[in-house]
């Protein structure tokens, strides 16, 4: 009798004990709130100050296939002498014919611009603020003419920290007066500034605050030392993106150590939630850093891995219940190409079951990759969306992405395609040009996505406003999902062309369906 | 005897309008650029760019009738020929075709363009009008490449884009298309003629 009581009661208390780790909690993803664009995922390459990333690294780093991280951004130092310029080329050009953003950051002006007359300390002397815009331009040219065109430029790495090596402090006010003066020379570029050490608002918050200077910059980058990833709310009122341009987690411990590297998914992760649209780690190899000295990549690349092989240039970030669990951490993205990308971090010990619905657009599939302590970017099934649904469950510390897999239609036969003429900028390289698409057929072509696809686009020239790549062939999503018979739809090709050779390529249109 | 030799002359007649038309196929449109450099000093460039994707539906521009402070240097880059005292040629052999052509700012520039385009194909040719400084690093101050640009298609109307600031640009009435008129007037004439007497 008692044995059955205590049955009785036990039962309901082990199910209730069970019923964190088996009810799911659900991750609305909604595609038509969106948020940033995403412009990638990156890191410094240290060539000058530690070794050249070796070619095999730079397709370890920029690649997209097996043990490949899949960056899309690299950046560079600019030495205050031109003479060693040549340094940071051949890994520019590497990773500029994988298609990665490049751009280049000053630590110093050269010594004779400055109050310090050296590398180290000192502010830069306002009668060689002309001077100094030349100085930077001329790198971005070298860079150009020798076939690694910058995306963007900053103004001075760090202008609020004054240590012993390179460096030069800048005040709002000098900043101000800078971006004014000479920004207009800088037509082609993105100027960035104030890259300070910890995001430090009050120094961008000026200049972002003085029309004239806000007119010329193009991105407020920072770095996250000694802070977290934080909104800003002022950049964004004026239009600009956010980009994290360097920090690193940890510099003392082995870049293989799981628990150690878990940060940097979390880290990751606020950064998208806070709007930037850049995350940009310090050195790409080092003991700790997303490769390791031996080649490989290291448990932190892996994390990286999971944002930037999957969410890619151009993607937009969309609207999703960000903690579902208090250690459980999610963003969502959608791209060109049709696709809907998940990535949810677990940081707690417990599994998390998760219900990941779509109130719109939902997909047909979902394929999960995880990268945990045991795992590397591992296939971890496929998941079908089922009434709008999908569930799974997350192992306790690792990182999920969940990459929907549309279907792809070529509609290239049911369409007139006719390429304008180009316009050509001679100092940037790039060349722009109109491609339209008449609907030849009797029936109206619908998709969730129409994009227009490059194949055999010329190697070294590269589509610069691409939403993004399928297995290197960049594409452009069309701005309608429906065309007509008889109507015409009009996109714009921006390409980059450094050597101004020629451009040649076949253009297709694909309906992609999610 | 008099009217197969009339018949014989109105056919030839037709025969040459017909070659004319196809001539005027391939006949593109002609405008008259007016550069605007009144609010610039110094010296610097006037940048004449012809640009198309390799494969591009053969095209022309030739430009006649320069007027204004143009200097002495000329730096072509790809399919040029020619120069401004008689008629400067850019043909989309390649991809980019270029002339620099040295100028003192402060007034105004002219010229005549004339563009050719075969029939047929699916790839247009741009033609751009850009302003450089004396450096050669930089467009002037105020643009930041192409104030003026012309989009030319096989078989459509040409679409012209001007910065009102910089640019003005005046379609010319086609030389061609004038005898092609006053032959089409002495057809109709003949015509009605010979429907007369009968």
């Amino acid at each position: 009798m008692l044995k059955q009581r205590l049955l009785r009661w036990s039962l309901p208390l082990l199910a209730m004990s069970a019923l964190p780790a088996a009810v799911a909690q659900t991750v609305a993803i909604d595609p038509a709130t969106t948020y940033q664009v995403i412009r990638g995922f990156g890191g410094h390459n240290g060539a000058g100050w530690i070794a050249d990333l070796t070619p095999a690294q730079v397709d370890t780093a920029f690649g997209t296939g097996q043990g490949q991280i899949g960056l899309t951004i690299m950046r560079m130092r600019i030495d205050a002498s031109s003479t060693a310029w040549a340094t940071q080329l051949p890994t520019a050009k590497l990773a500029k014919a994988k298609g990665a953003t490049l751009f280049a950051t000053p630590w110093t002006p050269p010594p004779y611009m400055k109050t310090s007359n050296a590398i180290a300390h000192g502010s830069l002397i306002p009668s060689y603020y002309p001077d100094y815009a030349t100085h930077l331009l001329g790198f971005a040219d070298y860079m150009r003419t020798n076939g690694a065109q910058l995306y963007g430029i900053s103004v001075q790495n760090e202008p609020d920290w004054d240590p012993d090596y390179e460096g030069c402090t800048w005040t709002s006010a000098q900043f101000i007066d800078f971006i004014k003066s000479q920004g207009p020379r800088f037509a082609g570029l993105k100027l960035m500034a104030p890259e300070s050490l910890g995001m430090r608002k009050v120094l961008s918050d000026p200049i972002l605050n003085d029309a004239g200077a806000a007119a010329q910059l193009s991105i407020v980058a920072g770095h996250l030392y000694g802070t977290t990833s934080s909104d800003y709310p002022l950049a964004r009122a004026k239009g600009k993106e956010v980009w994290m341009t360097e920090h690193y987690t940890d510099s003392t411990s082995d870049a293989n150590d799981w628990a150690k590297a878990m940060p940097v998914a979390i880290e990751v992760h606020r950064s998208m939630a806070a709007n930037y649209s850049a995350y940009v780690w310090w050195y790409i190899r080092r003991f700790y850093g997303l490769i390791t000295e031996d080649g490989n990549v290291s448990k932190r690349g892996w994390i990286m891995s999971q944002y930037a092989k999957f969410v890619r240039p151009g993607y937009v970030r969309i609207g999703a219940t960000q903690n579902p669990y208090p250690d459980v951490y999610v963003t969502a993205y959608k791209g060109g190409d049709g696709k809907v990308v998940v990535v949810a971090v677990n940081n707690g010990t417990a599994q998390r079951r998760v219900d990941l619905t779509f109130g719109s657009g939902a997909p047909r599939t979902l394929q999960r990759y995880v990268t945990s302590a045991a795992t590397n970017e591992s296939y971890a099934g496929d998941y079908p969306v089922i009434a709008g649904g999908a569930s799974a469950d997350l192992e306790p510390s690792s990182i999920s992405t969940f990459v929907s897999q549309p279907a792809v239609a070529d509609l290239t036969g049911s369409v007139k395609i006719v390429q304008g003429g180009l316009t050509a900028n001679r100092f940037t390289g790039q060349f722009s040009g109109a491609v339209s698409f008449t609907n030849t057929t009797g029936a109206t072509l619908t998709a969730s996505t129409l994009r227009l696809v490059l194949e055999g686009l010329t190697p070294g020239v590269t589509l610069d406003n691409k939403q993004g790549d399928v297995n290197g062939v960049p594409y452009i999503a069309l701005p309608v999902n429906q065309l007509a018979p008889g109507a015409t739809v009009t996109v714009t090709t921006t390409f980059g062309n450094p050597s101004k050779g020629a451009i040649a390529y076949t253009p297709k249109l694909q309906g992609i369906t999610f | 005897m008099v009217k197969h030799l009339t018949s014989f002359f109105t056919r030839a007649l037709l025969a040459l309008a017909l070659a004319g038309g196809a001539n005027t196929a391939f006949a593109g449109p002609m405008y008259h650029f007016t550069v605007d450099t009144t609010n610039l000093t110094g010296t610097g460039y006037l940048d004449l760019t012809f640009a198309a994707l390799a494969g591009a539906t053969p095209a022309t521009a030739t430009l006649t009738h320069f007027t204004g402070a143009f200097g002495g240097t000329a730096l072509p880059t790809g399919d040029v020929g020619g120069d401004i005292g008689t008629a400067v040629t850019l043909g989309n052999g390649q991809t980019f075709n270029e002339l620099l052509q040295a100028v003192t700012f402060g007034g105004l520039l002219g010229f005549d363009a004339a563009f050719d385009i075969a029939p047929g194909g699916t790839i247009g040719t741009g033609f751009g009008i850009a302003l450089v400084n004396a450096a050669l690093d930089n467009y002037v101050p105020g643009t930041m490449g192409n104030v003026a640009s012309i989009d030319l298609m096989p078989g459509a109307p040409a679409t012209v884009w001007a910065d009102a600031a910089f640019v003005t640009a005046t379609k010319v009435p086609e030389p061609a298309g004038l005898p092609l008129f006053a032959t089409g007037c002495v057809l109709a004439v003949l015509a009605l003629r010979r429907r007369t007497r009968s």
